[in-house]
């Protein structure tokens, strides 16, 4: 074999024939290789933002979250075993109640009685029944839960002790509809509005009317990492309650008005820190009523409601007892005119007493402030380009939006420890459990092994979609939870799986490109080559010169490919990072809001695999035109000349 | 003829010497000088030097296939050639001249017979061993010069060593020498396309001289070049000879240049005519 140096003496006298050839071919090349460049580029850049950002809230965190499957509110109100116990007790209390009636001397009519169940026609001559929200239905629901718990933590517990679990947490949402008939509100600006309870409020999933609609306990541990610089999640000396609020309420708290929906994203950017760095420990009131509360507020509004109506009315007579809404927010309901006699006085306080006797609630409101100490995004934060909201359902490191409260505080707080028992009846259905583990590999164990699949051939034909889980002992449906590290070494080994595989055919097409022009300039060299064996060059030394001239094609391929792969990512970052930036800062609840997200970043490992590819179909565009040119007679070749 | 041998005194007495032999005819005399100089031209082409035999050919036959069709390039042919001999291949075209020049130049393998040269048979050597052979023992020179266009004259010439491996700098001095031999120093930095025929020619034949080859093949080294520049490259041929003894070996058709070889050696129909 003739010198390394003197090889590529010769093979660079090669890219000085066919030069237009040459241009397009490395051209087109070029763009193939740097499309590949520039996705390395970008993708490994975003990794490791993400990464990086990931310092902070969940992003370090591999969480999975737990849903029992065998949960379905629909099943319990029309649970026969629940209807039968409900029923049983029902009729334990009309007896028991009679009984007591007719000793105290009251007038008691079975029939007054509200059922703990409701009928209805099927259409088809049968009749169903479904429980209600009365406290019998609520308490058969309760005790056939005790009997037949959903699966819970001890559960998740038990599965998750075969893959080296670190903590165990819990959520539970608010469920101010089937619960136990309790009312939540907001005073907004100290004021409580008074509606009718059977006036269904709107759903809000925006600002501070959201709250008792997105309202959630979550173990303290989850919270943790998204408490604002100088706060903290414990009850205050004054007895405010902890909570995680969306940054549409704190934007009305700080009276700001919401951006317009084409703000830039320095002007979002900007809003975010403004809300950071006031809303901390800023409060607002809520007030909670319960089912008696409510009743007794309810019968203060229909009173004066008819009042109003017959105000005209010269027939009309006012009731003796007439009661008004509170003064006061959250206060109780005032007498606003009694004219009634004293027998009437102590047959209704007889009344009265005779059903707290049998469980009737004694009316409760209690008002409490609520303290911001972080602030999670809306639902439906809109940042721009598509890009970027992509990334944000993607990678989203959080623990989502709504409301949060630590769990304990059911414990410290009155008003915590009151509404969230009184809605759990039904809503333990929802109740989600979360199990941490040290390593992306046990998390995506767990999940892939312990998840229950959604049976959706099942679903379709209207049968249980989880029976197949059930019977094979599979309790959840679990899911990575909170932090996009799964998503992120999900989306890692998909892009390194897809990457080869991009490699494999963008070196394929460049290969078969290549061909054209090296194996036309070695056609070309047919005669120089015979001249060279005439000269005393052995087969392998004209390989050598043309394995050099592809060595070479593929090195200008590949720097140029590096420069025009650099040249778009940077393009791709200067147009985007701005927008991923403050993206991220909200995603990932970063404290730190000058953060950038970079969509630059090398990996060895790509660019090593890209070159590799440059140089492999190089070479093997010059294989064939070769080994054709090396076996054949020098002695033809320069005959052909004369 | 014994007359010839004889002491004259002086030219006058030869000349009546030589006139009295043939009875003072002085055309039977002129007829007898004109045959005595073509026999002494046809001695002196046929009588070999007495240095050693540098290629042997005996009993060479080359065909080749065209389509179905075999050709009889060469047939049957034995030859020797002696260390700094000039030989010149004539014949018309298709003759098998060119043919024989690339079997003594290892570019191609005969179909029966032997080939010696420089003692290695090389019908019997394989294709690296060839390329070796090529490298080192012959030299060769083309009609259109093959020079590659894009390198420099020296490097040019450099090329042949490439192959051998040989060191670089006892390669360019030996390209400056040459260089010097074929009158192109003042070219050497120049590139192929800003030469003359007769330059590129010259520089062509100090690159078939680089690897210091025993033996120069030339396959019609002046069918590209004018009258003048057809002899300067003889010339150089025939200085070459004198001051390396390189065995020359041409291909041409141009008689005047075969007269100045010292042999003539030609074909026809693949054969040697004697």
């Amino acid at each position: 074999m003739i010198r390394l140096h003197e090889a590529s003496l010769l093979a660079f006298t090669k890219l000085k024939t066919r030069k237009v050839r040459l241009f397009v071919i490395i051209l087109i090349s070029c763009l193939l290789f740097g499309l590949l460049v520039a996705l390395s580029l970008v993708v490994r850049g975003g990794l490791a933002s993400v990464e990086s950002f990931g310092d902070e809230g969940f992003g370090k965190r591999y969480i999975s979250g737990a849903s029992s499957v065998v949960t379905d509110p629909g099943e319990l109100m029309s649970n026969q075993d629940i209807i039968d116990r409900s029923k049983e007790l029902y009729d334990d209390l009309v007896k028991r109640k009679t009984a007591e009636a007719k000793k105290v001397g009251i007038e008691y009519d079975p029939k007054n009685e509200p059922l703990p169940y409701d009928e209805f026609d099927n259409g088809d001559g049968t009749k169903s029944k479904n429980i209600n929200q009365s406290p019998l239905a609520l308490q058969a629901t309760r005790e056939y839960l005790e009997e037949n718990p959903y699966p819970g933590l001890p559960e998740l517990r038990a599965i998750a002790d075969g893959y080296d679990p670190l903590a165990f947490y819990e959520m539970q949402p608010i469920d101010r509809y089937s619960g136990e008939g309790f009312a939540l509100k907001v005073l907004i600006d100290g004021k409580e509005e008074f509606t009718p309870s059977s006036a269904m409020p709107e759903y809000r999933d925006r600002g501070l009317e959201s709250f008792p609609d997105m309202w959630n306990i979550m173990s303290k541990d989850l919270l943790e990492p998204f408490v604002m610089e100088g706060s903290n999640l414990e009850i205050g000396e004054d007895g405010s309650i902890p909570v995680l609020a969306p940054y549409s309420a704190a934007e009305q708290i700080l009276g700001l008005s919401p951006l317009p929906s084409g703000a830039s994203a320095e002007q979002k950017l900007e809003r975010i820190k403004k809300l950071r760095n006031e809303v901390g420990d800023k409060t607002f009131s809520i007030c909670y009523r319960n089912a008696a509360s409510n009743a007794l507020v309810d019968q203060a509004l229909s009173v004066q409601d008819e009042i109003e109506r017959g105000k005209d009315d010269e027939n009309y007579i006012k009731p003796s007892y007439i009661t008004d809404v509170p003064s006061k927010p959250c206060g109780a309901t005032r007498v606003s005119e009694d004219t009634r006699s004293e027998l009437e006085k102590t047959e209704q306080k007889k009344y009265e007493d005779f059903e707290i006797k049998f469980g009737a609630q004694k009316p409760r409101a209690i008002r409490a402030d609520m303290r911001i100490v972080g602030v999670v995004p809306d639902y439906d934060m809109n940042f721009g380009s598509e890009a970027a909201d992509i990334l944000s359902m993607v990678l989203i490191s959080g623990i989502g939006t709504g409301w949060y409260t630590p769990y304990e505080a059911t414990e410290s707080s009155e008003l915590v420890g009151k509404v969230f028992p009184e809605s759990s009846s039904s809503t333990t259905a929802f109740e989600s459990q979360f199990v941490e583990f040290a390593s992306a590999a046990d998390s995506q164990r767990f999940i892939e092994e312990q998840t229950c699949s959604f049976d959706e051939s099942s679903f379709q034909m209207a049968d249980d979609p989880f029976k197949k889980c059930k019977e094979e002992g599979k309790l959840f449906t679990v899911y990575p939870f909170g932090s996009n590290s799964l998503a992120i070494t999900e989306i890692k080994n998909s892009f390194n799986q897809f990457f080869q595989f991009a490699i494999l055919g963008v070196a394929g097409l460049a290969a078969l490109i290549m061909t054209a022009a090296v194996g036309r300039v070695i056609a070309d060299s047919r005669r120089e080559t015979a001249v060279f064996r005439a000269i005393g060059a052995k087969r392998i030394d004209i390989a050598q010169i043309y394995i050099m001239y592809t060595v070479f094609v593929s090195l200008v391929i590949l720097v140029i490919s590096a420069l025009v792969g650099a040249a778009l990512a940077l393009y791709i970052d200067a147009t985007m990072h701005e927008s991923l930036s403050l993206q991220a800062v909200v995603v990932f609840n970063s404290s730190d809001l000058t953060r950038e997200f970079r969509l630059l970043g090398i990996e060895l490992r790509d660019a090593v695999m890209i070159a590799a590819a440059v140089i492999v179909a190089g070479l093997a565009s010059a294989l064939i035109p070769l080994l054709t040119n090396v076996r054949r007679n020098p002695i033809r070749d320069m005959r052909d000349d004369t | 003829m014994l007359m010839l041998n004889m002491k004259p005194k002086s030219k006058e007495e030869i000349s009546r010497l030589f006139l009295r032999s043939y009875d003072n005819d002085l055309d039977a005399a002129i007829a007898a000088l004109k045959n005595a100089a073509v026999s002494a031209k046809k001695e002196k082409k046929t009588k070999l030097p007495d240095t050693p035999v540098v290629v042997k050919l005996e009993n060479v036959s080359k065909q080749y296939k065209l389509g179905k069709q075999r050709v009889d390039a060469l047939k049957d042919v034995s030859l020797e050639v002696r260390e700094g001999e000039f030989i010149a291949l004539t014949g018309a075209s298709g003759s098998g001249k060119s043919t024989l020049l690339q079997l003594i130049g290892a570019l191609d393998k005969p179909s029966s017979g032997s080939i010696l040269v420089d003692g290695s048979n090389i019908s019997k050597l394989r294709d690296a061993k060839l390329s070796e052979f090529r490298n080192k023992t012959i030299g060769f020179v083309f009609q259109f010069f093959y020079l590659q266009p894009f390198l420099r004259l020296r490097t040019n010439i450099e090329v042949p060593g490439m192959f051998a491996r040989s060191h670089k700098r006892e390669r360019r001095e030996q390209a400056e020498l040459l260089l010097e031999k074929v009158g192109l120093s003042d070219r050497s930095r120049h590139l192929p396309k800003e030469l003359s025929g007769g330059q590129m020619q010259r520089a062509a034949i100090a690159r078939a001289l680089l690897n210091s080859p025993k033996i120069l093949l030339a396959d019609e080294p002046t069918g590209n070049l004018d009258s003048k520049n057809s002899h300067a490259i003889i010339a150089l041929f025939e200085s070459i000879r004198q001051t390396y003894g390189t065995t020359i070996i041409i291909v041409t058709h141009d008689s005047a240049i075969a007269a100045k070889a010292d042999r003539e050696i030609t074909l026809a129909d693949g054969e040697l005519v004697l």
